[in-house]
């Protein structure tokens, strides 16, 4: 069988295209061996492992004794074909009822026998000339006729003993190895080779037996993107993004008393802080610790003025690392306002797995979505704060934080679409300009970027000490980036520019 | 068998759920709810497949003492010390100090690290090389400009300028690339429940 | 059998394992941001272990919070909860796809996800996306809807622009024209002009969304800066949290 150098797949050995992918097996570099399936050189024609043909029919060529290839070989089983159960039954009654010569002479009749079924390949490969095989004649072959042209059969050779016909051979022909197996066919032992040819031997099966991919060896170069940017330029870039960052460090953030809220941000302040006393608003952390430090201070923001209105607040989320954020977020503001307690004021009921069918469960009922709350492990009913509230459409503000735009999409498309509310969402400044359309539409009632809101949401809510919020880190950052456009379009002017002089 | 249920399962499934969003039926509305609530639970059983994997696939690099193997090593340490703190100690002070100071810090600051990444990618994107990266590069420039916390001390139309930004060809293009989405989501879905994409065999 | 030790760590002097988690979390933090630099040891640790917990705690809370108390009601109400124990069982199924030999065990419950999610998805998306969408881009673009004479005028650019806009960005998605017909070089005109007046305006929509995301992470680096800077340099220097 052709083995295709492309795909490693076994072909029929008279295949001239790989059955598998298409290839070309004209220049193929191993066949696999139809009886053992060890791989052997091109060359070969009967496998190092088994001594079988490689190639089927291949019983007409004739072949120099000496150019068969050795090989380390411990016979193990002998594959049995029909020439050799010919062979077989020709041959004579077990060891000791016939004259040994007459064994001898059986077996330099099978050697000469098997010179001449190894024949030429059909499709001759690069190496096919049979006098390039590998190795050394043993030196019992020298002894088998060199052009047999017929298979002589084994009566014929057997001779009317009257001498001794192995005078003079001793130590030529391996009586004792082939007089002492056992009847069942199996070609004699080799006699000892040497360190060079072990070494040969054992680096050729080596590589024979190996079943890596023959594609390693044709594996091709693509030559690497030159970078734009040097490793200097990239150090002297990351610096100045880091020294923005720093810039409140120097100049002790002024520009956070510039801040005005927004439209938006004072509309939501607004909706919060004419909600009565007593009521309820569910806010889902859809976000991990990834975006927590954008979004972490708008939603503290949200949750002290929600905690200072005394309304009912009960958290979820559908990310696993939002259930950790609420909890640790509601843990400060309950730090903070020692009346604020579990249970009575707020609860959390945890992570809701399955984005869509989780949210798409709130439209029936709170309790088929959360059987237990994450920090006590009650059921709903037990806890004083969920008191009438059963499914999303008891709650009087739905507020969705989230750092990824198919989690609110999921909401509108689940929930909101199904059980009208009112739905704010907060969210990371990068997924803001994605749901543009959902507000323009009035399917979300607000919509916030987290970025620097907090501060405008303080301001807006009417919190007395609002927190440091580092803005003039984000003016900073915006000359970084003004610097970096500048620069490059620089650099690309007088690449350019060289470019048309080298030209001219 | 092998390929029919699965399919009669989906087909089932899909069109009970489907058939939820149209049809105000109670029977109908019962087994929609049942279905649905069984793929939550299902999705909690695929997390545990991911786990598995997770766990054999640094198991066996371990095992195979392959190079990283201490990497593995540590993260399987931490993956069951976790779970097994969240499972038996369930919101209590131990799971809350792995997650405020391990896995809260390591997550964020591996966003973080875009911040410097993105204004080295700025440095390629910015390059106006063609039409489409000039517009892009105004467009980017406009946005972080107007978008400034303190952009109404700096000027009172920038607000102004923002919010027209946003509003209408921001808008305008985003919503042409929410229904195309909207679309293909909605074409897949069909076709899944149509058995003619079967990812599920 | 974790209790134990969570009442040693109680019985510690107070803030120490504030103090301690924030000694880890900085390292951590620096650890993390030395990828600057390029790959290191530190980073890979980091990373691995990221993986690591995250995998963890999400596991726990699929448990904690959606197996676990539904099982206690299957077991405690068979009768009322049986549907669980099939949810159950074809849970169990789907962790066969862990397994080569055992993997198509997997495919029934597959196929309930997924005919599941697929519904959702569809019915979601046309009602809660593609109608309510498709409703908000019918805009008036008559002058005379907005106000008398030229601020009608004034006020109705919006609009068109919207109306337009979205109807060119759809267009630019457009890669089957056709090309037979008496008409076909004024089509293909129309097609690849109004598209590439989408391209521009989704171009405009990507500047946005690059210049949005840039301003998100510099304000999760600050983030970090500050931790940084406030708490861990003050645990530094005043030892105390």
């Amino acid at each position: 069988m052709i083995v295709c150098a492309a795909c490693n797949h076994r072909n029929p050995s008279d295949a001239l295209v790989c059955e598998a992918c298409g290839g070309s097996l004209e220049h193929f570099v191993y066949r696999a061996c139809p009886s053992c399936g060890a791989l052997n050189p091109a060359e070969n024609v009967f496998c190092h492992r088994c001594f079988d043909d490689l190639v089927p029919g291949s019983a007409e060529t004739i072949v120099e004794a000496s150019d068969i290839p050795v090989e380390s070989f411990v016979p193990s089983e002998p594959s049995v074909t029909d020439r050799e159960e010919a062979v077989r039954e020709a041959a004579a009654p077990p060891v000791g009822e016939r004259p040994t010569s007459d064994l001898i002479l059986e077996a330099d009749a099978e050697v000469a026998t098997t010179a001449e079924v190894v024949s030429e390949e059909t499709e001759p490969g690069p190496l096919a000339e049979p006098q390039q095989l590998v190795g050394e004649p043993i030196e019992r072959l020298e002894a088998a006729p060199s052009e047999p042209e017929a298979p002589m059969q084994p009566s014929e050779l057997i001779p009317e003993a009257e001498e001794d016909v192995l005078e003079g051979l001793e130590g030529l022909v391996p009586i004792a190895a082939a007089a002492t197996q056992a009847h069942a066919f199996a070609l004699p032992v080799p006699p000892s080779v040497s360190e060079t040819e072990q070494h040969d031997a054992e680096l050729f099966h080596s590589i024979a037996s190996e079943r890596g991919p023959l594609r390693d060896a044709a594996r091709v170069v693509i030559p690497r993107r030159a970078r734009l940017l040097s490793r200097r330029g990239r150090a002297l870039l990351y610096l100045l993004v880091l020294l923005a960052a720093l810039t409140p460090v120097f100049t002790g953030d002024r520009t956070s008393l510039l801040l005005r809220p927004r439209d938006s941000v004072t509309s939501l302040a607004r909706d919060i802080q004419s909600l009565p006393t007593g009521s309820a608003v569910l806010i889902s952390f859809d976000y991990g610790p990834a975006y927590a430090g954008e979004v972490d201070p708008l939603a503290l923001a949200v949750g002290r003025h929600l905690a200072a209105s005394q309304v009912r607040v009960v958290a979820m989320s559908t990310d696993p690392g939002g259930v950790g954020l609420a909890e640790h977020l509601y843990r400060t503001i309950a730090g903070e306002m020692p009346d604020y307690r579990y249970g009575e004021s707020y609860a959390i009921l945890g992570y809701l797995p399955g984005p869509e069918a989780g949210l798409r469960t709130l439209c029936t009922s709170l309790g088929k979505a959360f059987k237990v709350d994450y920090v006590q492990r009650r059921t709903l009913s037990e806890l004083p704060v969920m008191k009438d509230l059963t499914s999303v459409q008891d709650f009087d503000q739905v507020i969705v934080f989230a750092d990824d735009s198919r989690s609110v999409r999921s909401w509108i498309e689940q929930v909101q679409s199904q059980c009208n509310f009112s739905l704010h969402a907060l969210v990371t400044a990068a997924i803001e300009p994605m749901l543009l359309p959902y507000q323009q539409s009035g399917q979300l009632s607000t919509l916030i970027a987290a970025a620097h809101s907090a501060g405008e949401y303080e301001k807006a809510s009417g919190m007395e000490e609002p927190s440091l919020h580092w803005t003039d880190a984000y003016g900073a950052f915006c000359l970084v980036l003004l610097v970096t456009a500048i620069a490059t379009n620089v650099a690309y002017l007088r690449t350019r520019a060289r470019q048309r002089s080298h030209g001219q | 068998m092998k390929k029919i249920l699965p399919m009669a399962a989906a087909i089932l499934c899909g069109l009970f759920v489907l058939t939820d969003f149209f049809v105000p039926h109670p029977s109908i509305g019962a087994v929609a709810a049942v279905l649905v609530e069984g793929a939550t639970i299902l999705a909690a059983f695929a997390l545990f497949l991911g786990v598995v994997n997770l766990l054999s696939v640094h198991g066996r690099r371990v095992a195979r003492e392959a190079r990283g193997r201490g990497l593995g090593v540590v993260l399987i340490a931490s993956l069951l010390a976790t779970l097994a703190i969240g499972v038996a100690l369930p919101g209590s002070a131990a799971l809350n100090w792995v997650f405020d100071y391990v896995y809260y810090p390591l997550q964020a600051t591996m966003a973080a690290l875009l911040a410097f990444f993105v204004v080295s990618a700025a440095y390629r994107a910015f390059r106006v090389r063609t039409a489409q990266a000039a517009i892009m590069l105004v467009s980017s420039l406009l946005v972080i400009a107007t978008q400034l916390p303190f952009g109404q001390a700096i000027s009172p139309y920038l607000p102004i300028a923002r919010d027209w930004i946003l509003t209408v060809p921001v808008t305008a293009g985003m919503r042409g690339i929410v229904l195309g989405t909207a679309l293909g989501t909605m074409a897949t879905a069909l076709r899944i429940l149509l058995t003619v994409d079967r990812p599920y065999v | 059998m974790l209790e134990t030790p969570a009442n040693l760590l109680a019985t510690l002097p107070p803030n120490t394992l504030q103090i301690a988690g924030t000694w880890v979390a900085a390292l951590l933090t620096l650890a993390t941001l030395s990828y600057v630099f390029g790959g290191n040891p530190a980073f890979r640790l980091a990373e691995h272990l990221l993986v690591g917990i995250a995998a963890g705690y999400a596991a726990a809370l699929a448990w904690n919070q959606m197996l676990w108390p539904r099982l206690q009601l299957l077991v405690a109400e068979p009768a009322t909860y049986w549907y669980y124990g099939v949810f159950f069982v074809l849970g169990l199924l789907l962790l066969c796809r862990g397994s080569k030999s055992v993997s198509v065990l997997g495919n029934l419950p597959l196929g309930v996800l997924f005919g599941t999610g697929a519904a959702l998805a569809l019915g979601g998306g046309l009602t809660g996306t593609f109608i309510p969408q498709i409703r908000a881009s019918v805009l008036s673009v008559n002058p005379a809807d907005y106000g008398e004479g030229s601020l009608g005028w004034a006020y109705v650019i919006d609009p068109i622009i919207v109306v337009a806009g979205t109807i060119a960005a759809l267009t630019a998605f457009h890669f089957g024209a056709r090309t037979d017909g008496r008409l076909r070089a004024l089509w293909r005109g129309l097609v690849r002009a109004v598209g590439g007046v989408g391209r521009g305006l989704i171009t405009i929509c990507f500047g946005a969304l690059f210049a949005s995301a840039a301003l998100s992470f510099f304000a999760i680096l600050n983030s970090r800066l500050v931790f940084l800077l406030r708490d861990w340099l003050k645990l530094l220097y005043t030892g105390r949290p």
